[in-house]
């Protein structure tokens, strides 16, 4: 989630190295397996664990175990891949299964020091890098210890080739080995391969996720289905800051199927039935009265003041560079633009579940979570059980986007079912999903910048008006620090790769009573949007042409420029009669450039075409970073062209997606993406395609219209 | 009630109005097909009715009775050997729908041009997968024409396969009062 401020530092020159780590053994009873996701090859053997990673049955079905959530961005089969590199594995016996939520299966946190089960900040799999390759380089060590032993020979004299270990022309498979070797002590020590010996990582081996993805048989939360299996949906409290003031379910309780109708927390009804239809006709049927809190006349107008009037009495400085000079508005040579971005909801088209079973000495929960820890930790805690009292099974993410790393839809799930003997599915509906998001915070963005005798920006002033994604997750104090609203609110601005003498980013922050959270990309969502679209009309301003002055700008950044220039080849020539923009925006450790081609027609936009490149490091499935960048170009998209709540009463008032349009066939662009293998620091590639698109539809739009886009949605005509 | 899924009868006891999505997933436990928004706008939910791509969420279980219904279950097409090829799904929670409504497309017009598919696929991806189910439809449409002869399964003439603009049937639950 914090975003990558060492990645370099945690990162640098890992590989080759001889990694010593202490032995350790692996319960069995925490890596049992889970059937709750299982795919690739069958095999009705449960094999032998050798690790917490790797099990390997006597048909050399090798089961790899994958502690991140799958939501579609391919970590699955990543993550697996960098186990069976160094296992050497042949992939078509490979089983994938989702990993329990337990200490073992955490990754390391790139952007802080410490460890998590976590899936967010496309850190999957940096965070797992080393930790998975050594897994598997473990396992394989055994493998190879346990053949040399029964040969005879010295370990060094054996290799291991597609599942199977040689000396000469005598070879044991891995599932004749596995027994053997897991009862042997892991080797203290592993040599990792360099990246040049790579045999899958960098390739786009079959994604094992894709079969039952075709076919109906995928498990998402939602398809859970246990034996005695109860059916409950809720109602909350829409205002925000209100309660529950009373709720009649005479007429709910006496309709097919329902089962008991109570309500949590003095926000919350819930209806519980045989069947989720049942469950929604009795919610219909409960006539229930809200209080409205202290925040029940905010509508959208309120947060535009809310925010406005936090700009105006001035933000903590939270990146400063060069010289302290505030830039005031009306000063000669000074370019000033104000933007603005509504709050948004993530819209998984899953919508939020968990299926919960209490039983006296364990707690189930099958869920689709980015958080596994965090889940396990928040439903013990609910339940006043002890957290190795609850598994979390993790099932497939019908999309994520930053709404499933919350928790809250895991503790009303346990909250319900703690009622109940049998396992209870909590199932939300669309309109509940859109109440009560962690949503992507409105943003107040005003700029300054005086250039130079060259046109260039000598001093440049950002100001940020909004709340910040942390604010429901850490305390106050801690969301306020430099280093977190640097990142999490101002990313993208402190450290922006252009040269710019005098620099000054500043957050202001409103007070409202608005769940926000992390949104795909996080500051980005935003801050793509405003440094690039404000960019050109630098450029503008001192009579240049876009792209050369940006180049100017990067002209000590070789990646960036690199990017720049991969990007505008993808896109190809310019179409006569379209206009072009162009954006640059680094995040999560990658850098990514997009040109977008558009035409505005009788009033309607409509975009074409983008090049797109990204340089992040390395690419470990290059497919899926191609598929990552295109899906973050059409969501960074809808949001441009559709997507923003409206708030009246202290409440959203679009809740389902023909109130809250989201991009659809005929509006995606044709997109080309370019990877770049710098060989530096591997970098994220769920987010980073996401900032530059509505940079670079904003400035395309300015060569059609002459009109500068300054507040997202596009709204009117423009939208079509 | 009796209906008629994926070529096999099954025996049914639900309320005459139950949506068939929940009629799938809850009483015959068919979890492939998916509720994304329950007021037919998504099109998670959709299945064959006769051959044409119905969103299940919106219709009342007793209409469907006479009905041929197909389900991602029992969808054996071309188009699923396509989107693994072009690797389309990301999450894939939307893609049962999205390859019914190729399937069903396909069916009516064996080798569609992009404006057929902008009109048919109204199908939402918050994955925006929409390129790669574009070029799964494509290719498809190729394979299908190597196929000679060309399938036999028609549709009437101009019966659309999805509503092009699908107006909700029920109005979201308004709850603040
Ligand atoms: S669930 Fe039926 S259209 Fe969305
Ligand atoms: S693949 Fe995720 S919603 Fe379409």
């Amino acid at each position: 989630m914090l975003t990558n401020m060492s990645r370099r530092g945690v990162l640098g020159g890992l590989s080759g190295l001889i990694l010593a780590f202490p032995l350790r053994s692996y319960a069995r009873s925490i890596a049992a397996p889970d059937d709750t996701i299982r795919l690739g090859a069958k095999s009705d053997s449960p094999g032998v664990d050798l690790n917490a990673w790797v099990r390997i049955a006597p048909d050399d079905t090798v089961y790899l175990r994958f502690g991140a959530a799958e939501m579609g961005q391919g970590v699955f089969t990543g993550l697996c891949m960098l186990i069976a590199e160094e296992l050497e594995v042949d992939w078509s016996k490979v089983q994938a299964e989702s990993a329990p939520a337990h200490k073992d299966y955490r990754r390391e946190l790139v952007s802080t020091p410490g460890k998590a089960q976590l899936t967010g900040g496309s850190e999957s799999t940096t965070g797992y890098w080393t930790i998975l390759r050594e897994a598997g380089a473990t396992a394989r060590e055994m493998l190879i210890a346990e053949a040399a032993e029964r040969w005879g020979v010295a370990p060094s004299a054996c290799r291991a080739e597609k599942g199977v270990v040689k000396n000469g022309d005598k070879s044991f498979r891995y599932g004749e080995l596995a027994e053997a070797a897991g009862a042997r002590s892991p080797s203290s020590s592993v040599v990792l391969k360099e990246p040049g010996q790579f045999r899958l990582i960098g390739t786009d081996v079959a994604r094992l996720d894709l079969p039952p993805k075709v076919n109906g048989t995928a498990t998402f939360g939602i398809d859970i289905r246990r034996p005695g299996q109860l059916a409950a949906t809720l109602m909350a409290c829409p205002h925000f800051g209100g309660t529950l003031f009373s709720f009649d379910d005479t007429a709910a309780r006496g309709m097919p199927g329902v089962v008991d109708v109570f309500s949590l927390d003095e926000r919350v009804v819930v209806v519980v039935a045989q069947h989720v239809y049942q469950a929604r006709q009795g919610l219909n049927a409960v006539s229930i009265l809200w209080k409205t809190g202290e925040w029940g006349a905010l509508d959208d107008a309120g947060v535009r003041s809310a925010l406005n009037e936090a700009l105006d009495k001035g933000g903590d400085r939270v990146a400063q560079h060069g010289s302290r000079v505030d830039l005031e508005a009306g000063e000669a040579g000074v370019v000033e633009a104000t933007y603005w971005v509504p709050y948004l909801d993530h819209a998984p088209i899953e919508p939020l579940n968990a299926t919960v079973h209490v039983q006296p000495d364990r707690v189930d929960v099958w869920i689709p979570t980015q958080a596994q820890g965090l889940t396990q930790r928040s439903v013990a805690k609910r339940l006043g059980r002890s957290q190795s009292e609850v598994f979390v099974h993790t099932t497939l993410l019908g999309g994520g986007f930053g709404r499933k790393s919350f928790f809250d839809f895991a503790e009303l799930a346990a909250a319900v079912a703690e009622r109940f003997d049998v396992p209870v599915q909590l199932l939300w509906s669309r309109e509940e999903c859109f109440a009560h998001g962690f949503y992507r915070p409105a943003m107040l963005c005003r700029q300054r910048a005086r250039l130079g005798a060259d046109g260039m920006p000598e001093a440049w002033l950002i100001e940020l008006s909004g709340q910040g994604p942390a604010d429901n997750v850490v305390p106050g104090f801690l969301a306020r620090l430099d280093v977190l609203e640097g990142e999490l609110v101002a990313g993208g601005f402190p450290h922006m790769p252009y040269a710019v003498p005098d620099l000054t980013v500043k957050v202001a922050h409103p007070e409202l009573p608005i769940p926000v959270g992390w949104w795909r990309s996080v500051h980005g969502s935003h801050n793509g949007f405003f440094r690039e679209a404000f960019l050109d009309e630098l450029a503008a301003a001192a009579g240049q042409e876009p792209l050369a002055y940006r180049m100017k700008l990067l002209k000590d950044n070789p990646r960036e420029l690199k990017v720049l220039q991969t990007a505008v080849d993808a896109a190809g020539p310019l179409v006569a009669g379209r206009s072009r923009g162009v954006a640059l925006f680094e995040s999560f450790g990658s850098i990514v450039a997009q040109v977008a081609d558009v035409t505005v027609d009788s009033g309607k936009l409509r975009v074409h075409r983008v090049g797109a490149a990204i340089d992040c490091g390395r690419a470990v499935l290059p497919d899926s970073v191609i598929s990552q960048v295109e899906g973050s170009i059409g969501m960074g998209l809808s949001a441009m062209m559709r997507e923003g709540l409206s708030l009246s009463q202290g409440a959203v008032t679009n809740r389902n997606f023909h109130e809250y349009r989201l991009l659809m066939m005929s509006e995606m662009p044709e997109i080309e993406v370019r990877i770049i293998e710098s060989g530096e620091a591997m970098g994220g590639v769920g987010e980073p395609g996401l900032p530059p698109i509505a940079g670079a539809v904003a400035n395309a739009l300015y060569g059609a219209t002459r009109q500068r886009l300054r507040s997202l949605p596009i709204g009117g005509d423009l939208a079509g | 009630m009796k209906l008629n899924i994926n070529g096999q009868e099954r025996e049914v006891d639900v309320a005459l109005e139950t949506p068939l999505l929940w009629v799938l997933r809850d009483h015959l436990g068919m979890t492939g097909t998916k509720f994304g928004c329950g007021v037919g706008v998504c099109g998670a939910c959709t299945v064959h009715l006769d051959g044409r791509a119905v969103r299940s969420c919106v219709m009342p279980v007793v209409a469907v009775t006479s009905m041929e219904i197909r389900t991602i279950e029992g969808l054996d097409h071309l188009v699923q050997a396509a989107w693994i090829e072009e690797r389309v799904p990301q999450c894939g929670y939307c893609q049962s729908g999205q390859l019914m409504a190729a399937a069903a497309l396909l069916a009516e017009k064996p080798a569609p041009t992009d404006a057929d598919i902008d009109a048919s696929m109204t199908n939402l991806c918050r994955c925006a997968t929409y390129q790669r189910i574009r070029r799964g439809i494509h290719h498809a449409a190729a394979h299908l024409a190597a196929a000679a002869p060309p399938p036999a399964t028609t549709v009437p003439a101009g019966v659309p396969t999805v509503p092009a603009e699908p107006a909700p049937a029920t109005s979201p639950a308004a709850g603040g009062r």
